[in-house]
């Protein structure tokens, strides 16, 4: 029989959705039902004066406004996502500040865009006519519109210092937030800085005495710029009461299903088990529907409310100022080397532009820090990252999730020492790699769960090695050379990076046979169109010897298994993936003890568990393959079913048959416990041709060696690198999120926000390499964000290298005409216009 | 000033299919609302789903015969207002006589877009940075409207006011575009710089020439697009340049300099002011050398 | 202007008679109206192209069409190209090559290529990627959608 795991298995659900009967969130509609919009504030910092919503709530359609004053102790603080690991507060003593969001906005607005009120109409259209006339009175306030101008004394507050103190002195923020160490009694012991929702400085090493004794010491400041996920579906909801109001069902297009039911139960004082989150198709996610938003407690509180099914869908344009951003982060950074380019220490400041809320207080600052301590050696190590509050749309993770950005700083100082030693590039990543023969490598810090960081798998030297062969760099220069003798501006860039993936805790799968013989595979992760329902399904396939079109993956319904944490940190393959495997073996055991019994009478001296194996839909043994029991016997005596009807007669005197010592049903629940995560790498690298006049440039070529572990399907796998390196080079070239000196939005649509298209790419290449991870059965490492991460790092290599007769230096994304240009004429006159603040 | 919120769903309007021209004339000066011509609607409903605009009633011209069609008569080629952009491009008559045409129109958006958008309704907007107003510029074409009054021609050169503002009247509908034949005669270039296929252009020109026997200058006109709140007529030979000028790259600096002088671009994430100069004056340099080496290689051909 | 206009599309071949607002646009009348959902809405600014339908022969943008403006055209969906039990060779070759994740986009593409070889048949690699560039992917990085319009074009040229 053939095995699954491993193979180019095309997707299962390419049927319906190939023939427009996969339903997306969009799609499902049911009687009665009611359409919401949020009205949202226009202004990027102001008190809201008053709200009258008599003229609105006049016309024709509309059913209900809400606004905070109508929800009573609904209006909450809504909980952030991912808190401080307690190893990690007492370690690094994080200063954390609370700035959560509220259900709706209540007497102040803080980002244009902020949901101020909730409008229930007949439709759409009707509910868009009554959000012009409801008034609003703001009384506007100055805004803030970046971090450097959070800081300074004077500058106007996101947020109160007092409605923090209130907030972190309460459970659970005060545990989430701050180590013991932290308080004087009931009194924090330190003070928060201006806008400043964190601050946190991890030290490893002897840093300083690194700097003081180093051959070189190179510093420079480095951009990374605004922008997001823009998946093409936007986010949705539809909340469904249930009969007799006990409780609600909610469809949303959402990657965190139990977290959201979570909020739900909280904010509406509600039971949680009375609540069931399901997931219709989605249309992409990227972090973008893994976020804090009022909308997912609105929604089900006006259904709740009103007795009537609720549906929100976000539009294209709403998605711009409604779902979070990612990715602005300002480096001041530093880096020790020795006289032939060894590092010997990084020092770094990073200011994160979080937007006006903190909802993701550790993942964004602390999984940037720890990537900047690989693939590189990095002996000694001091970086603080500050989280700054600013009046803009609040950021969450974004695919890649803060490795883009501090890859970025990493690779562009290792171009640094590179041209200011005279060093090849790729020699300068040479000399400095952590080599396959010093693992398991102890970082010395902590990751973001709190357990150490050990890369313990991957060969980054090989990875180089072969992305440059397949680019073949070693002709490039000539090719270089040739080509600016006819004016032509060629470059190459390089950048490599490792990549945590598969998070935990914890993740389950529920996988139970049913009467028919099918499998249902029950997932809390989501599938957001990563191939779940294909790749769990070859593993649990594989695992019970089935059929893979008679294995259903079911993902993202909490109503199918009880327990789950969600889909984001590239965790789906390693936590759901090995918990399908853990759940499989589960099942398997129990068909393989009731086929031993089976056998029994036809094996002198019995049948050893051990002697049996699932294949082709039948238990066998293996040492005598002609003695087995098909698997639809033993589903068909272990399933109980209720019903009547004559074929189940048949299963019922089955039934009857089930040995004694066997307990009825083939429903089995595992978890995986994840220790802690695991390290994937990568090796990008591009050619481009810049044209210095107008200050564009095309990519000729760009390759990709990318190791995730094992890989469970390379179809897939290939897929979701194609698809994050696209991401990855729209965020480097194109997509910016752009705020004017007043706070507003100005790309805030995708005529202004331009996403890169077919044309624009070039072919992809991909090469994959396999380091299994030692610490899951799978050996999987997660690939879903990987492809990110690389290219602003290397498309920036690429363009300064193609300019370097200019004698250009780029340290800043996106790579518009506007920054090609500038750092032409900065060249012209002669040093960056940057300074570097360490 | 804050926008209003976020939609995506046009306000409510009254809409009605004009049976004739008259008659959509009459609709357009009637009533106390605004009024306003529906062709395409490439431009209008994006708009009208921003609510950016409003209008009461929508007048919708897409089934009048006499907009449309494209033929040449002894001084013009004239096609109507109505013409798609893919019909004007895939015509063998425009093809025949300018062929750079076909070339501009595949800068318009992508093919869904330039089967529905029209010339007349390209024009009507007056998007600065749009292919059509810099293109007509430079083609020194004429455009009808016709009104209440009856038909008025307005020349190119006045057509264009400001950003998304024309000549227009409000009882006025733009029906014919002339581009006069003699402009066939040129050797034309067409040069876009934007970001990608389809997006907002960051500059364009378009520019034509024909030389002397003496090899002198004979002709020359540059438009510049995107650089402004309207495409600006850059270099026209009778009023810019001598008789008897070379054309060499001296010449060609220079011309790109005077350009520069008429463009008031404006600054943005993109690109600065300054780097929109600067690109234009790459795009004019490279149009113009490119203009007359084409011409050269016409003559030898 | 509460004027209901009577409308009537065909659409897949099935004639449907709608009485609608005029502001109503095409895609939500596809959607909500004729029930075809296989159509999606994204942007709804014409620049996505995830909206696109054939009308009249051509490929236009359904969100930058008002419902009123299709009376009396013949409309053709992503579910025009739905065979009884099978995929349609277009279909399938997406399919096979892997060229769709999250499906959002996908009758976008589905459309637009089937209103690309309607017209072409034997369209170039370089006519499959002027008509590829119209519609946004956040997903598969378009690679494997053109190797999948590029085999589907192979296909019709053998037969």
């Amino acid at each position: 029989m053939e095995t699954f795991v491993g193979a180019p298995v095309q997707r299962k659900d390419d049927f319906d959705i190939l023939r427009g009967k996969a339903s997306y969130i969009s799609d499902l509609s049911v009687p009665d039902m009611l359409v919401a919009m949020i009205v949202r504030s226009p202004f990027p910092h102001a008190n809201i004066v008053s709200i009258d919503v008599e003229e609105a709530l006049a016309l024709e359609g509309v059913v209900a406004i809400y606004t905070a004053d109508d929800l009573g102790a609904s209006q909450q603080h809504l909980a952030s996502f991912g808190q401080f690991p307690p190893s990690l507060l007492d370690k690094y003593l994080p200063e954390v500040r609370p700035a959560p969001i509220t259900t709706l906005a209540q007497g102040k607005v803080r980002y244009v865009g902020e949901p101020v009120a909730l409008i229930v109409a007949s439709n759409r259209y009707i509910a868009e006519d009554a959000a012009e006339f409801v008034e609003v009175n703001y009384d506007p306030l100055d805004p803030i519109v970046d971090s450097e101008q959070a800081l300074v004394e004077g500058a106007a507050d996101v947020h109160d210092l007092e409605s923090g103190r209130d907030i972190i002195a309460q459970e659970p923020w005060k545990s989430w937030c701050s180590s013991a160490a932290q308080w004087d009694g009931n009194t924090l012991n330190y003070e928060w800085g201006k806008n400043t929702a964190l601050d946190m400085t991890v030290e490893m090493g002897k840093v300083d005495q690194a700097f003081y004794s180093a051959a070189h010491v190179f510093k420079d400041r480095y951009h990374s710029h605004r922008y997001t996920g823009v998946p093409l579906e936007g986010r949705g909801i539809l909340a469904l009461p249930n009969i007799g109001n006990q409780g609600m069902t909610v469809w949303s297009s959402h990657q965190i299903p139990y977290f959201h039911r979570a909020l739900i139960a909280e904010t509406l004082g509600i039971r949680e088990e009375t609540i069931r989150v399901a997931q219709p198709y989605l249309g992409g996610g990227f972090g973008q529907k893994a976020g804090i938003y009022s909308e997912d407690v609105m929604i089900p509180f006006a259904a709740r409310d009103l007795g009537r099914p609720v549906k929100w869908l976000e539009d294209k344009r709403e998605h711009f100022q409604a779902s979070s951003h990612s990715r602005e982060q300002m480096f001041d950074a530093e880096i020790a080397v020795d006289k032939d380019g060894h590092i010997l220490g990084l020092r770094f400041e990073v200011l994160i532009d979080v937007g006006a809320y903190h909802t993701f207080p550790v993942v964004l600052p602390y999984l940037g820090m720890c990537h900047a301590i690989g693939p590189y050696r990095i002996p000694t190590m001091s970086g603080r990252a500050r989280s700054i509050l600013t009046n803009k749309v609040p950021a969450a993770p974004y695919r890649g999730a803060g490795r883009p950005e501090v890859v970025f700083m990493l690779n562009r100082l290792m171009d640094r020492i590179a041209k200011e030693l005279d060093i090849d590039p790729a020699d300068v990543r040479r000399k400095n790699f952590i080599r396959p023969d010093e693992m398991p490598y102890d970082a010395g810090i902590l990751y973001r769960d709190g357990s150490p960081l050990i890369l313990d798998s991957g060969d980054y030297p090989g990875a180089l090695e072969l992305n440059l062969d397949a680019i073949g760099y070693d002709d490039f220069r000539k090719e270089q050379q040739q080509a600016r003798l006819e004016n032509r501006f060629l470059g190459i860039g390089m950048a490599c990076n490792v990549e945590a993936g598969g998070i935990g805790p914890v993740e389950g799968a529920r996988i139970k046979f049913n009467r028919d013989g099918t499998v249902s595979v029950h997932l809390g992760v989501v599938d957001t169109g990563q191939g779940h329902r294909t790749a769990f399904a070859q593993v649990c396939a594989d695992e019970l010897g089935m059929d893979i079109d008679k294995v259903h993956v079911v993902s993202g319904d909490t109503a199918g298994i009880a327990y789950s944490r969600g889909t984001y940190h590239s965790r789906g393959a390693v936590t759901a993936g090995n918990a399908v495997y853990h759940a499989s073996k589960k099942v398997a055991a129990k068909l393989k003890e009731l086929a031993s019994l089976l056998l029994e009478d036809q094996v002198q001296g019995g049948v050893e568990v051990e002697d049996l194996e699932l294949v082709d839909e039948m238990v066998r043994l293996k040492s005598a393959p002609e003695l087995f029991v098909p698997i639809s016997r033993c589903v068909g005596m272990l399933v109980p079913d209720g019903s009547s009807v004559a074929s189940a007669v048949a299963s019922g005197s089955a039934i009857l048959g089930l040995p004694d010592s066997i307990e009825h049903g083939l429903d089995e629940t595992a978890f995986f416990k994840a220790k802690s995560v695991v390290w994937g790498n990568a090796s990008h690298a591009a050619i481009v041709e810049v044209d210095p006049d107008l200050g564009t440039f095309k990519i000729l070529r760009y390759v990709v060696v990318h190791d995730c572990g094992k890989v469970l399907n390379p179809l897939i796998l290939e897929g979701q690198v194609h698809g994050g390196v696209v991401q990855g080079i729209g965020g480097a070239m194109f997509e910016e999120l752009v705020y004017d000196e007043d706070g507003q939005l100005v790309s805030s649509n995708m005529a202004d926000y331009v996403l890169p298209r077919h044309d624009d790419i070039p072919e992809i290449e991909l090469k994959t390499m396999v380091s299994p991870a030692p610490s899951n059965p799978l050996g999987v490492k997660g690939a879903g964000e990987g492809g990110t991460i690389g290219p602003p790092a290397v498309l920036v290599a690429a363009v300064e290298d193609a300019l370097s007769p200019f004698g250009v230096t780029i340290t800043r994304t996106p790579l518009t005409p506007r920054t090609i240009l500038k750092a032409i004429r900065d060249a012209k006159v002669g040093g960056n216009n940057e300074t570097c603040k360490i | 000033m804050p926008k209003l919120g976020v939609t995506m769903k046009p306000a409510k309007f009254d809409y009605v299919v004009a049976k004739t021209l008259a008659e959509a004339i009459e609709l357009l000066c009637e009533g106390d609302g605004e009024n306003r011509i529906l062709s395409g609607g490439q431009s209008l409903i994006p708009a009208m789903n921003l609510r950016l605009a409003r209008p009461d009633r929508l007048i919708d011209i897409a089934s009048l015969l006499e907009l449309r069609g494209i033929r040449e008569d002894e001084e013009f080629l004239r096609i109507g207002a109505l013409m798609t952009h893919d019909e004007i491009g895939a015509s063998q008559i425009a093809k025949n006589l300018i062929p750079v045409l076909a070339e501009a129109i595949s800068h318009i958006g992508h093919a869904a877009i330039r089967n529905r958008g029209t010339i007349g309704g390209s024009l009507a907007n007056a998007d600065p940075a749009a292919e059509w107003p810099c293109v007509l510029l430079a083609l020194s074409a004429q455009i009808t409207a016709t009104g209440p009054s009856g038909e008025r021609v307005i020349p190119a050169e006045e057509f264009f006011v400001t950003y998304y503002t024309t000549a227009l009247s409000h009882d006025e509908i733009v029906t014919e575009i002339c581009i006069p034949k003699k402009m066939a005669s040129l050797q034309w270039s067409f040069q876009e710089v934007s970001r990608q296929q389809g997006a907002f252009a960051i500059a364009l020109t378009m520019a034509g020439t024909t030389i002397a026997s003496d090899g002198s200058i004979a002709e020359m006109r540059l438009a510049v697009g995107g650089c402004g709140s309207r495409p600006v007529l850059a270099i026209e030979s009778t009023t810019d340049l001598p008789a008897g000028t070379m054309p060499n790259t001296d010449l060609i600096e220079e011309m790109a300099e005077r350009a520069l002088q008429k463009l008031e671009p404006s600054d943005d994430a993109i690109a600065s002011a300054e780097d929109r100069l600067n690109i234009a004056r790459v795009l004019i340099t490279r149009t113009l050398s490119k203009v007359f080496q084409l011409y050269v290689e016409r003559g030898q051909a | 202007m509460n004027q209901k206009n009577e409308v009537s599309i065909t659409v897949n071949g099935q004639v449907h008679n709608l009485s609608i607002e005029p502001r109503r646009l095409l895609s939500d009348a596809l959607r909500e109206d004729v029930r075809l959902t296989g159509t999606h809405t994204s942007c709804e600014l014409g620049v996505c192209g995830v909206c696109s339908v054939v009308m009249n022969g051509k490929v236009v943008r359904s969100c930058l069409t008002l419902a009123v403006q299709a009376n009396g055209s013949i409309i053709e969906t992503v579910e025009s190209l739905n065979e009884e039990d099978q995929l349609h060779p277009l279909q399938q070759a997406f399919h096979e090559n892997h060229a769709l994740q999250c499906g959002f986009c996908t009758p976008g593409f589905l459309i637009t290529l089937k209103a690309l070889f309607d017209d072409h048949p034997a369209a170039t690699d370089h006519e499959i990627d002027a008509a590829l560039d119209g519609v946004l992917c956040r997903c598969t990085g378009y690679q494997n959608i053109a190797k999948a319009a590029r085999q589907y074009r192979d296909t019709l040229q053998q037969n």
